[in-house]
């Protein structure tokens, strides 16, 4: 009896335990890979709103290591993408979009002609259906480029021009382009879309990659920069975020977009320090994963992923 | 040979698109004219705009943006 007891033990220790350990951390996996915000799971429905998150801005920076990918979901149940990473993170893109239950898309931008901007726009759009496509007025001879361009005649759509002044049709959320200020600009960068939205007292500044010139020409353009939450321009480059256009701006968060151990050594220090002595509070995707930032147009809640 | 066309510049290199995958080459390795859009070729050891390439690019891909912007 008691050997036989013991044989028992022995065989669900041998064979039981591991299928638990296995179950166990197969979860866990699951767990950390699943990048979906817990929050913002019930406003999935955009036909029918859930009362509760009805009246909520959703701006989703998506982590698309060293690129930006941004989704801002509206209030009205409006869905609007702002670039979709490198080449080999459109997939990603889309499987995010339709894990924030995504069914089409109101707007797209693509903030300039660079593949780690515009490299996944070109999956997204053959995915999905698009109601507007907005783009600064200048190419660039890559395929990356070409394929995003294909993939919009394909579906029969346009390009309408992203440039200063120009409003984003967007129901209960004011949005509109800040920049490009001007038609020509040496370096690509200085081209980038600048979006400025805002809902009730709370709002967001877009940056692309814009660079010190832009910023230089968005201040004199008179426009309204201060916002809640600053997208830094550039993945934290020296480049950008210069002085005074951070001052106009005056975030409480800003929200750095890179993959970590990046071979350009973004986030640059002069960046980080600028803003650390400024006090505001910065998030990275390469630290803290998905950010996704919502309000009811008075307060801001933020999540991270990791 | 190999080829390809320059995305952009960040910091100390360029990020040059062979074949749809990116690849960085060192901007000390690149002629100092090289702008965003050109055309570069790996031969005889060292690399070289191919002008008209890029301009055959360029042409190709205007017109297919005039197509589409509004």
């Amino acid at each position: 009896m008691k050997n036989s007891k013991f044989i028992s033990t022995l065989i669900m220790i041998i064979f039981i335990l591991p299928l638990l350990i296995t179950g166990c951390t197969s979860q866990n996996i699951s767990r950390q890979v699943n990048t979906t915000p817990k929050p913002t799971e019930q406003t999935q429905n955009t036909s029918q709103p859930a009362a509760a998150s009805a009246n909520l801005l959703k701006v989703h920076f998506i982590d698309v290591g060293q690129g930006d990918a941004i989704l801002i979901q509206t209030p009205a149940g409006q869905n609007m993408l702002v670039d979709a990473g490198e080449n080999d993170h459109g997939d990603m893109v889309v499987n995010y979009l339709i894990s924030q239950g995504v069914k089409n898309l109101d707007i797209v931008v693509g903030t300039h002609p660079h593949s780690d901007h515009i490299g996944g726009l070109d999956t997204v759009i053959n995915k999905f259906p698009v109601k507007n496509i907005y783009m600064p007025k200048i190419t660039n001879n890559t395929e990356s480029f070409r394929d995003v361009l294909n993939a919009v005649k394909n579906k029969g759509l346009k390009i309408s021009t992203a440039k200063a002044g120009v409003v984003v049709p967007l129901e209960g959320v004011s949005c509109r382009f800040a920049a490009p200020v001007k038609d020509s600009y040496e370096d690509l960068n200085n081209y980038s879309a600048v979006i400025k939205m805002e809902y009730g007292s709370q709002s967001f500044l877009l940056t692309g990659d814009a660079g010190t010139e832009s910023e230089a020409q968005i201040l004199y353009s008179g426009v309204n920069l201060k916002s809640t939450v600053l997208k830094v321009g550039h993945h934290g480059s020296y480049s950008a975020t210069g002085s005074k256009f951070l001052n106009a701006v005056a975030p409480q968060f800003a929200v750095i977009m890179l993959g970590a151990d990046n071979k350009y050594g973004h986030p640059h220090t002069q960046t980080l320090s600028r803003l650390s002595k400024a006090g505001i509070k910065i998030y990275r995707t390469d630290k803290n994963g998905t950010i996704v930032f919502i309000t009811d147009g008075k307060d801001m809640k933020v999540t991270g992923g990791k | 040979m190999r080829k390809g066309i320059i995305d952009r510049f960040e910091g100390e290199f360029a990020v040059v698109e062979f074949e749809g995958a990116m690849e960085t080459i060192k901007l000390s390795d690149i002629p100092n004219d090289a702008r965003e859009g050109d055309v570069i070729v790996f031969e005889n050891n060292r690399w070289t705009i191919d002008r008209e390439d890029t301009k055959r690019l360029k042409n190709e891909t205007q017109k297919l943006a005039d197509e589409l912007w509004e």
